[in-house]
């Protein structure tokens, strides 16, 4: 039977898509659910039930036939979570749950066995180190070691170092960056005996944490890095589309269109709108972007994504302004790699398409770049080859890197 | 001759919407280790000898022939080119750098012929990369040109002119192949390949343009040495419906689907083996490619613990369908699943542990992994 | 598990070549160990080899040797070749010859001695794993060296007919002894090892060709090749951290009732590897000081514990025995009467020494003690590679087992 289901989320649950699914499995309709909001989706059944798209990058369903008065807590989520399980009303089940995942953060102390393991607890940490939170916290230290000849350290964009504290046995790094929203990104070095290792770390990221494990099912080991940020939503974009889930992602649709208001602000956070913008290009809705990169580019010099988004929306909307691409695109590359992993690709992309006007800018960055970690979210690299003391090409490490949520548990 | 789909060439429909493949395997490389001694190459780069492209491109270019539905764009062609030890009995083109020209120059030709058609790449064999990406044909390294990167592909560049010239509605690249960078590749000056299409400007006409790596900058890809690759497996498991969506009118297989698809079954397929398998995918656009008429679910159950699976026996049941695993069929139990909601119930037949309630699963295409239990 | 591996000087695990090392004699010393027999005792397949480590007890420098002569005040000077590299390019330009074309080295070493080119190699990834997994290191170690001792040294394999460039060298003998995972294929290069080995090689082109244009050309003949494998600056560091080593070893080493740190250490592990198999034969394998500091802990801390075999390698027993510096030494020998020699004790059961004549830290000491077996063995290196390179060829571990089968 047909009817009208109301939709919305209790305090704690964060932003996520969720698919509205009829008991044939098609989707309803898909939105884009938070706190406070209420969506209205009129239904062919009431057997119809929610699949959950949560940040950490798992989708869960939650089934509740006959009700169409729907609150998605974060219990219900946390439970559902443990493998897709349809909770039929068993709330001791979320005790049983917690405790399980209680022991998951003691096993911590050790190295997981597999990638898949460390992605189960990157997942599932909390913000906090695990183990609770000492007080005083621990004393600060520059370069933070992480095991098996690899350390780390944070500088902001003045050099200055930001201080780690290590937990867990010395297994997890943590640093807090307080910085403002619109700085230029920092940087996390990772010096690897495989040669040292970069990555742009937006401004706007409260908390990063790192880890490193080397699992005995997996070759070489993994090194995880997880940052959290002041843009809870524009975190779960980037984990969606590191995922492969453009469509889950296609809900945030309506947020990234506002991504002009987040450069107005005095409080600007330019690092949301960019993310909200390569979804845009991503989904091609030209439509909703319409000049605002342009100001990221012109506004923000610290932020190379602004010239990369807006010459990328030139090229699909207006090839034609082929001065005004090549201008934004050089310009891009003048003033180094993009944040965003997707932006440096598009940006070499871009030059390559160039051709001669590109190449001398595009053999310089790729120079200045040893070799791209691709698989990251935010740009990483391998610092080149030297003379006389060349890094192994083919490093075995593994860099698993993503965005945490506010809620552990999901 | 490479056209492999429809003969003769004569009846290729070029008037109305159609797809067009081009499916490249070399399973075969002279110039490299295990090749023929006589005339290796002054550097093979520490690249040997592989099957696994020759069953990957088969099974790709007989999907499309047997199994592609797509009302909006029928199969229109399928070239075919494939490269082993011993030839083709069957008269298929060797996989080398000019035939590999040749016949990206007739397809090309059919892609641009209709702005609706889809455009279909898919290449298996040796791939490196040192700022670009690039694509190694059969006959790479030949020792008796001077210039040994003249039978090379370069990936980026070839994109880069399908983007500017190509006129179609959809481009699907799939690149199986390893991008590792070998130590002497970095000290080799004019590294390079051929772009085999040329063209100015930045192009409109592509509404999807989808870039699939089988790996991730610096890592490898593997396949079964007498099976398809993981990659193509996770692929043709995609288009049979684990990356299935339905948005209200059928079950189709689209661009960013097969992006989420294709991570998930890497993944599963890696934790599987030991490796980190993880696809390197550039999607823009959601073009459908594939309708599938269905959903499937790649259920894998087994215990919490590996102790708990050997002695378990697993069943699951929808309706009047029902699986079962024994204690000694190995586990984890997988089976191909339509969605809908599935009991799960593990029963230990020698009473090492309780056996479960009934366990209510909602499968809904993709992946699934269970169950925590004992 | 009653193999104990002792180590000499200069073995520190914060080198990047220590676990791939270690990982290399480990597994040699199993593949050529395994089924010895001795008083009716057998090493099972796969029996561990322990390792005491006592590197980090020995000895430090304040000033890091900055003492050392550094080349802004060496004469000779090394032609921008790294000590490390140094005694390579005097091999390679050995077997070359003068006047030989240096564009392929390890081809042209390989058509002269195949066995060599093959020690370069791994002597070479050894030295610089680049950040390779130690065991892959160790793995291709062990496989290359295994595979070298096939063929005639001189010949080599098969493809060494069709071979021209050292590209292709390190392909061939890549492909000869990577095992692939059954069934399974990798689009791209056969193992990890490709890359470091192509660096080793490219290593290896820049030493020769600087060598050739700086020194060689410069000092105008071919054996001043030998001068660079001499040169004063890796010789000195080595020297000076081994008599770092020994002193602290003798100023510390305590006595049976209170040991010393770096005793203490050592005859745990062989306490616990007897304990743990004690069924198998108790074989103390011991390397460089590693010798002297067994024989003295044998003799002095731990008499009445029987040794199976003992085998001390480019080891100084015979050296410190005859300054009277073991705790057991007994001065009266052999007093005016050189014929007479210093006794092996019983428990002691067996001796082998082994020394390379290039080695200059190793000792023969069959002139000093009685019932020790002495064997040569020519590493085919200089004067410092030849004290560590016995470990890294499986043509030592074979010839050590067969002395062992003659006990």
């Amino acid at each position: 039977m047909s009817g009208i289901l109301k939709l919305r989320c209790a305090p704690g649950v964060p932003a996520m898509a969720v698919d509205v699914m009829s008991p044939d499995y098609r989707v309803v309709r898909r939105v884009m659910l938070t706190p406070g909001v209420e969506h209205l989706v009129e239904v062919p059944s009431e057997a119809s039930f929610l699949r959950c798209y949560l940040p950490s990058g798992r989708a869960v369903t939650l089934a509740d036939p006959g009700n169409l008065d729907r609150e998605i807590t974060p219990d219900a989520l946390m439970l559902a979570n443990r493998t897709s399980y349809v909770s039929k009303g068993s709330e001791t089940s979320i005790a049983a749950e917690r405790d399980r995942r209680g022991h998951l953060e003691a096993r911590a102390s050790g190295s997981f066995e597999s990638l898949e393991a460390v992605r189960r607890y990157q997942a599932t940490r909390s913000t906090p180190a695990p183990g609770g939170s000492a007080w005083p916290p621990p004393a600060g230290v520059d370069v933070v070691p992480l095991g098996e000849g690899v350390s780390a350290a944070i500088r902001s964009h003045d050099g200055a170092v930001v201080q780690g504290s290590l937990a867990d046995n010395g297994r997890d790094a943590s640093w807090e960056l307080l910085g403002p929203t619109f700085d230029p990104p920092f940087e996390l070095r990772l010096d690897t005996p495989a040669g040292p290792v970069r990555m742009a770390i937006p401004a706007h990221a409260q908390h990063t944490w790192a880890r490193l494990d080397t699992p005995a099912r997996q070759h070489g080991p993994i090194v995880s890095i997880r940052m959290q940020t002041e843009a809870p939503v524009a975190d779960t974009i980037l984990n969606y589309l590191a995922d492969g889930e453009t469509a889950a992602a296609g809900a945030m649709r309506d947020w990234a269109s506002h991504g002009e208001s987040l450069l107005k602000s005095k409080m600007s956070d330019p690092y949301a709108a960019a993310v909200g913008a390569y979804l845009l290009l991503r989904l091609g809705d030209y439509a909703h972007l319409r000049d605002w990169p342009r100001n990221l580019a012109d506004r923000f010099p610290a932020l190379p994504d602004g010239c990369v988004i807006w010459a990328w929306q030139l090229i699909q909307t207006a090839p034609s302004r082929e001065q005004e691409i090549a201008e934004y695109l050089l310009m891009a590359a003048a003033r180094g790699l993009p944040v965003y992993g997707h932006g440096t690709r598009l940006l070499f992309d871009g030059l390559t398409l160039l051709g001669d006007v590109g190449r001398p800018a595009l053999e310089r960055l790729q120079a200045q770049v040893g070799a791209l970690v691709r698989t990251s979210p935010v740009t990483m690299w391998y610092e080149p080859v030297t003379t006389g003391a060349p890094p192994a090409t083919t490093p075995e490490m593994t860099f698993d890197v993503a965005f945490g949520t506010e809620n552990a548990a999901l | 001759m490479s056209l492999h789909h429809p003969l003769p060439p004569a009846t290729v429909e070029l008037q109305q919407p159609r797809l067009h493949a081009l499916v490249i395997g070399v399973a075969h490389y002279p110039h490299l280790l295990g090749g023929d001694p006589a005339a290796m190459a002054r550097d093979p780069l520490s690249l040997g000898q592989i099957s696994t492209p020759q069953h990957t491109a088969r099974a790709i270019a007989g999907w499309l022939t047997t199994r592609y539905a797509n009302h909006a764009c029928p199969l229109g062609s399928v070239e075919l080119l494939v490269s082993t030890p011993g030839g083709n009995a069957d008269g298929t083109e060797a996989a080398t750098a000019d035939n590999i020209e040749n016949a990206v120059g007739r397809w090309f030709t059919r892609c641009s012929s209709h702005p609706k058609n889809i455009a279909f790449f898919y290449y298996c064999g040796h791939g490196l990369e040192k700022g670009a990406q690039f694509l190694l044909p059969e006959d790479f390294g030949n020792p008796a040109i001077v210039d040994p990167w003249k039978n090379c592909i370069d990936l980026d560049r070839f994109r880069a002119g399908l983007r500017a010239s190509l006129q179609a509605e959809a481009l699907f690249c799939f690149v199986d192949a390893c991008r590792e960078t070998p130590f002497s590749m970095l000290t080799q000056v004019n590294v390079s390949g051929r772009p085999l299409v040329g063209g100015n400007g930045f192009g409109t006409a592509l509404s999807t343009n989808g870039l699939y790596n089988a790996a991730a900058s610096s890592r490898q890809a593997y396949g079964p040495a007498t099976e398809p690759t993981y990659f193509a497996q996770a692929l043709l498991k995609c288009l049979e419906g684990v990356a299935s969506t339905n948005d209200g009118t059928a079950w189709v297989v689209d661009a960013n689907s097969i992006d989420a698809g294709l991570t998930k079954m890497l993944r599963y397929y890696g934790d599987r083996v030991g490796q980190s398998l993880k696809p390197q995918t550039d999607v823009m656009g959601s073009t459908v490619l594939h309708e599938s008429g269905r959903g499937l679910v790649l259920a894998s159950v087994g215990c919490a613990t590996a102790q708990a699976s050997q002695c378990a026996e697993i069943e699951l049941t929808r309706g009047a369908v029902s699986h079962r695993a024994v204690m000694t069929d190995p586990k984890p139990f997988e089976r191909e699943l339509a969605p809908g909601d599935w009991d799960v119930r593990i029963r230990f037949p020698n009473g090492e542990f309780p056996d479960s309630q009934a366990m209510t699963f909602t499968l809904l295409p993709g992946v699934w992994q269970g169950v925590p239990y004992p | 598990m009653p193999v104990v591996f002792v180590h000499g000087v200069n073995t520190r695990k914060s080198s990047p070549s220590y676990e791939a090392g270690r990982l290399t004699i480990e597994r040699f010393l199993q593949h050529s160990l395994a089924g010895v027999t001795l008083d009716g005792k057998t090493l099972p397949a796969g029996f561990t080899v322990h390792f005491p480590y006592w590197g980090d007890l020995a000895t430090s420098f304040a000033w890091n040797m900055q003492a050392l002569p550094g080349p802004d005040v060496d004469a000779l000077g090394t032609g921008g070749v790294d000590g490390d590299t140094r005694e390579l390019v005097a091999l390679i330009r050995d077997a070359l010859g003068p006047g030989a074309r240096v564009d392929e080295p390890l081809v042209g070493l390989a058509r002269y001695q195949f066995a060599t080119a093959v020690d370069v190699l791994c002597d070479t990834v050894l030295q610089h794993p680049q950040g390779l997994p130690p065991a892959e290191v160790a793995e291709f170690v062990v496989a290359a060296q295994l595979y070298a001792l096939q063929f005639a040294a001189q010949a080599g394999p098969p493809w060494m007919t069709t071979v021209q460039t050292d590209a292709q060298f390190i392909g061939q003998l890549t492909a000869a002894v990577t095992t692939a995972t059954p069934g399974l294929n990798a689009l791209g290069l056969l193992g990890s090892i490709g890359s470091a080995l192509q660096a080793g090689v490219q290593r290896i082109k820049q030493a020769v060709g600087g060598a050739k244009t700086k020194l060689i050309d410069r000092a105008g003949d071919f054996a001043s090749t030998r001068a660079l494998a001499w040169g004063r600056e890796p010789l000195n560091g080595v020297l000076g951290r081994f008599f770092g080593d020994v002193f602290i070893y003798l100023n510390s080493r305590g006595t049976a009732q209170a040991p010393g740190p770096i005793p203490r250490l050592i005859l745990d592990e062989w306490d616990a590897a007897r304990a743990d198999a004690p069924h198998e034969p108790f074989i103390v394998v011991a390397h460089s000081l590693g010798g002297v500091i067994s024989w003295d802990l044998m003799t002095h801390d731990r008499p009445g514990v029987d040794v199976d075999l003992f085998v001390s390698i480019g080891s100084q027993v015979s050296h410190f025995e005859e300054m009277k510096l073991f705790r057991n030494s007994d001065p009266a020998v052999p007093g005016n009467d050189l014929s007479r020699r210093a006794v092996k004790p019983a428990h002691i059961r067996r001796w082998i020494n082994v020394f390379d004549e290039v080695d200059i830290f190793s000792y023969a000491c069959a002139r000093v003690f009685a019932d020790v077996s002495d064997f040569r063995y020519d590493t085919h290196t200089y004067v410092i590679k030849a004290h560590g390179a016995y470990f890294t060829q499986a043509r030592f571990y074979e010839r050590l087992r067969a002395r062992i089968d003659q006990l």
